[in-house]
C-alpha cells in the first residue's frame, strides 16, 4: 500500500483517478482484515465442516471476482461479472439461517462474516465502477 | 561485517598469503545472516559455498585446487560465524522492541482516531493514522519466523509477533466497520462508554511499552472490561435481536461487529500482557 501511494505521489499527472481507486483498494484491503477475523473468533473448528462446500464456493469465486478485477484495472480486460461470487455469499446465507445459528455456539459471527461478505462484493463492483470511469474518459 | 572481512582480507594477504578470493568471499557470506540465525544460516552458507567448490573443482580441473580453496572457504567461515557470534551478537530483545515499541505508538494514535470517524466522520485523522500504522508495520521483525531462528525464543517472539500484528488487523477492521455512515440514534447508545475507552485503551498500550521498554510500572494495567460490558449491556436492552443471533438492520450488524472488534482487540492485549509476564 505504501509503494502505490509513493507512486500514486510520482505520477501527479494521473493521480486524481487512480487516487479514487486505490482509496477503494486499500478499503478492500480492510474487509478482508475483516473477514479474517472469523478465523480468531470460531473456537470450534468442526463447524467449519458443516459449511465447507459454501466456504469453497465463497473462496473460488471471490478468487475468481478479485482476479477478474486485476486484470480489468491493469490490462482493460472484459468488465467483471461478480454474479457468482453473489449466488456463492446467498448459499451461505441460507446456510447460516438454515444451521450454522442453531449449531455454533456464537451465531453472530457467522452474522458479521456475512455482512463482509456482502461489503467486499460490494467494493469489487465499485472499484469496477471507477475503472470504468477512467477509460470513458471522465477524469481527463 | 566490514570489520570482519577486513581481518578475513588481512588474513587471506599476510597469514595464508593467497592472491585468490575465497577467503574473504566466505566471510561476507557467512556473515549476510537475518537477526537471530547467526549460526544455523552461516553454517549453511558455508555448507552451499562448499557445494559450489566441490562441484566447481570437478568441472573445472585442475582438481588438486579443490583442497586449497575448501582450506580458504573453511578459514573464512570461522572467521565469519565467529564475528557474527562473539564480535558483532544479534541483540534480538533490543531489535524487537525497537521494532514493536512503535508500532503499539501508532495502535494507540490509530485508536482514537477510528472512534473519531466512527462518531464524527473525521475521514482526514483515520486516514493519516492508518498510514501510519501501515508504516510502522513493514518494521515487524518478520526475522523471527526465520528457519534457524533460536529454539529457544522463537515460541515467545512469534506468539508476540502474531498477536501483535492480530491487534493491527483489528483495527483496519474496525476502520472499516467505522467508514459505515450510522444513525445518531445507533450511535448515541454507545457514545459514552467508547469514549472513555479511549484513554482507559492508550493507558493500557502504554503500559505495555512500558514493560517492554523494561521500565516499573507505576501503577496497574487499567482495563477497559466496564465500558465494554456497559456497551453491550446498552446494544442489548436497546432490544436488538442480533445478540441472540438474528437477523439485524445493517447498521446494528455492523455496529454490533465494531463492539465485538473491541472486545477482540482486548483479548489480544490481554494475551501480550500475560506474554510479557
Amino acid at each position: 500500500m505504501e509503494y502505490a501511494r509513493r507512486l500514486l505521489d510520482k505520477n501527479k499527472r494521473n493521480s486524481k483517478a487512480w487516487g479514487a481507486i486505490f482509496y477503494q483498494i486499500s478499503h478492500l484491503a480492510e474487509i478482508i482484515f475483516s473477514l479474517n477475523q472469523l478465523r480468531f473468533r470460531v473456537r470450534d473448528y468442526a463447524i467449519f465442516e458443516i459449511c465447507n462446500t459454501e466456504m469453497q464456493s465463497i473462496e473460488k469465486t471471490s478468487t475468481v471476482a478479485l482476479r477478474k478485477l486485476g486484470k480489468f484495472i491493469l490490462w482493460n480486460a472484459s468488465p467483471i461479472a461478480s454474479i457468482n461470487f453473489l449466488e456463492a455469499i446467498h448459499a451461505f446465507e441460507l446456510l447460516s439461517h438454515r444451521t450454522l445459528q442453531v449449531a455454533s455456539p456464537e451465531p453472530i459471527i457467522f452474522s458479521f462474516f456475512i455482512q463482509d461478505l456482502y461489503a467486499l462484493h460490494d467494493e469489487i463492483n465499485k472499484i469496477s465502477g471507477e475503472n470504468e470511469k477512467i477509460n470513458c474518459g471522465e477524469y481527463s | 561485517m566490514l570489520f570482519a572481512v577486513s581481518i578475513a582480507l588481512l588474513l587471506n594477504y599476510y597469514v595464508v598469503e593467497s592472491m585468490q578470493g575465497w577467503l574473504p568471499f566466505s566471510t561476507m557470506m557467512v556473515m549476510l545472516t537475518s537477526t537471530g540465525s547467526a549460526l544455523y544460516q552461516g553454517l549453511q552458507r558455508f555448507f552451499i559455498i562448499s557445494g559450489v567448490v566441490i562441484v566447481g573443482s570437478l568441472i573445472f580441473p585442475p582438481f588438486h585446487l579443490l583442497y586449497t580453496r575448501m582450506y580458504y572457504v573453511a578459514i573464512g567461515a570461522v572467521v565469519g560465524i565467529l564475528a557474527n557470534i562473539i564480535i558483532l551478537p544479534d541483540r534480538v530483545d533490543y531489535e524487537c522492541r525497537n521494532a514493536f515499541v512503535p508500532i503499539l505508538k501508532s495502535y494507540a494514535y490509530y485508536f482514537p482516531a477510528i472512534v473519531d470517524l466512527l462518531l464524527k466522520s473525521n475521514l482526514i485523522d483515520a486516514e493519516r493514522e492508518k498510514i501510519h500504522t501501515e508504516k510502522n508495520l513493514r518494521k515487524l521483525p518478520q526475522w523471527v519466523y526465520e528457519v534457524g531462528f533460536d529454539s529457544t525464543l522463537q515460541m515467545g517472539y512469534r506468539y508476540f509477533f502474531m498477536k501483535v500484528g492480530q491487534m493491527g488487523e483489528i483495527l483496519f477492521a474496525m476502520h472499516h466497520l467505522a467508514r459505515h455512515s450510522f444513525s445518531d440514534q445507533l450511535l448515541n447508545v454507545i457514545r459514552e462508554p467508547l469514549l472513555q475507552c479511549i484513554p482507559r485503551l492508550e493507558q493500557f498500550i502504554f503500559s505495555l511499552i512500558t514493560v517492554l521498554e523494561l521500565k516499573k510500572l507505576r501503577e496497574g494495567i487499567v482495563d477497559f472490561e466496564a465500558e465494554l460490558a456497559t456497551m453491550e449491556e446498552k446494544f442489548r436492552v436497546m432490544g436488538s435481536p442480533l445478540w441472540e443471533g438474528l437477523e439485524g438492520e445493517k447498521d446494528a450488524v455492523y455496529l454490533a461487529e465494531f463492539i465485538y472488534d473491541l472486545r477482540d482487540l482486548r483479548s489480544a492485549m490481554l494475551r501480550l500482557t500475560e506474554a510479557l509476564r
